[in-house]
């Protein structure tokens, strides 16, 4: 992969949603800039930075911006990215003042163009839709219908996740309760498993690897527009998986999924699982 | 490298002859008539078509005039990062004329397939827009 590629990527998902200070220093340079049209001053350096990602995280504390597509060339590396929270934490500074917590959420699109030199980013150029943002807070009159999240439909949508598409397989259930642009998150990958092609190629590749998969929620919530489940696996490992040969061995796994719903259909899911322990019982790694 | 700067090319064309220069016929030679057009999907306002965005943003800023700062491309995308300069002349989405000079930015990404746009993605920033029109 573009190696000033990598750095933009750690950059949102170490700096923006990690948080993570020591990455700061690491890959922006001493003199970065970050600018943003409805910001009126830039911040400046990796410590004027993190006071930005902290704000903003302590306003939202669900806060994430995820990439979706990155261009590069020369110095230069753009991402499309989707970014959003619920607004339960402090106020939020915006051009009609501070807001204090709405309790509502967001999600909005917007671009960053980043600028590496020596293998620091030296300069960030944002452009988001913060008017989408100012609406679907309520901060400005917005003549659309307020959302309002139907929690049980909220939890059909994940039981039929589980049960119609991973376990029987079902592809044809992808396109009904999936939005366009869904996005399955997981660390073992290093981008979002993004749109219908791409997801129901791994659903294949993972029920290729294990014909019998079989997926239990054993406990699921739901709160706003998510969905938290927990839930194991059993299967039969009998294709490749990650780069482990067909060992023939029964495993189970446990895990988390937090679904994001839009539109009454999941838009992402964000998977934890035990993926090491996984790969140690597939003989990959030495348990 | 030559299909990345036939594509530069062709993304000029958009910038320079059919928003600078106002001639609606280069649109066809540019574009397929079905662009996938991605506009901020957190707005009120979607316009349904490339065609209809451009004769919509001409009627109410006849004189706009963009500028083009920095461009690049890979692959089948070309991005380019740009603003404009414009007055309020002409009616804008139901809005009464104001007379008002606007500038925004942003950035562009295009798709480009067999010498044709064929997808978009923008990022401008539509709050500053409305502010200068006294809107908000």
């Amino acid at each position: 992969m573009n190696s000033n590629k990598v750095l933009s990527r750690r950059y949102f998902y170490q700096i923006m949603n990690g948080v993570n200070e020591q990455v700061a220093h690491e890959i922006l340079s001493e003199d970065f800039v970050f600018t943003l049209p409805t910001h009126p001053e830039p911040f400046h350096g990796p410590d004027g930075f993190m006071g930005l990602v902290r704000m903003l995280h302590s306003s939202f504390p669900d806060f994430y911006i995820n990439p979706q597509e990155m261009v590069a060339g020369g110095d230069w590396v753009i991402t499309r990215w989707r970014g959003g929270g619920t607004h339960t934490g402090g106020p939020l500074l915006t051009v009609k003042g501070d807001v204090n917590a709405t309790g509502k959420f967001f999600e909005i699109d917007g671009m960053t163009w980043h600028t590496i030199k020596d293998g620091k980013i030296t300069e960030s150029i944002g452009h988001e839709d913060t008017l989408g943002l100012m609406l679907q807070l309520g901060v400005l009159p917005s003549e659309a219908a307020p959302v309002t999240q139907d929690l049980d439909h909220n939890q059909q949508l994940a039981s039929r996740y589980f049960e119609e598409i991973m376990s029987q397989g079902n592809l044809d259930v992808i396109e009904e309760i999936l939005d366009p642009e869904f996005a399955f998150i997981i660390p073992t990958q290093p981008e979002p498993i993004a749109g219908y092609p791409a997801f129901k190629g791994f659903v294949s590749y993972l029920r290729n690897a294990f014909p019998d998969i079989k997926f239990t929620v054993m406990r699921q919530t739901a709160e706003g527009n998510k969905v938290a489940s927990r839930w194991n696996i059993e299967g039969t490992h009998l294709g490749e998986f990650l780069g482990a040969p067909a060992t023939g061995n029964h495993v189970k796994d446990y895990g988390i999924d937090i679904f994001t719903i839009k539109n009454g259909k999941i838009v992402s899911v964000h998977v934890n699982e035990n993926d090491f322990g996984l790969m140690q019982q597939l003989g990959a790694l030495p348990s | 490298m030559g299909q990345t700067e036939d594509n530069k090319a062709i993304v000029r064309r958009y910038w320079f002859e059919l928003w600078n220069d106002k001639n609606i016929e280069v649109l066809d030679e540019i574009a397929v008539e079905d662009v996938a057009f991605h506009f901020p999907p957190g707005q009120a306002h979607q316009p349904p078509t490339l065609r209809k965005w451009f004769e919509t943003a001409l009627s109410a800023f006849p004189d706009v005039h963009f500028t083009l700062h920095d461009e690049l491309a890979e692959g089948d995308k070309v991005v380019s990062r740009w603003s404009y300069e414009a007055t309020n002349t002409g009616n804008f989405l139901g809005r009464e004329t104001t007379q008002l000079k606007v500038k925004d930015l942003g950035i562009d990404i295009f798709r480009i397939e067999g010498g044709k746009i064929v997808e978009m993605w923008v990022a401008q920033d539509s709050l500053g827009l409305l502010q200068q029109l006294k809107v908000l």
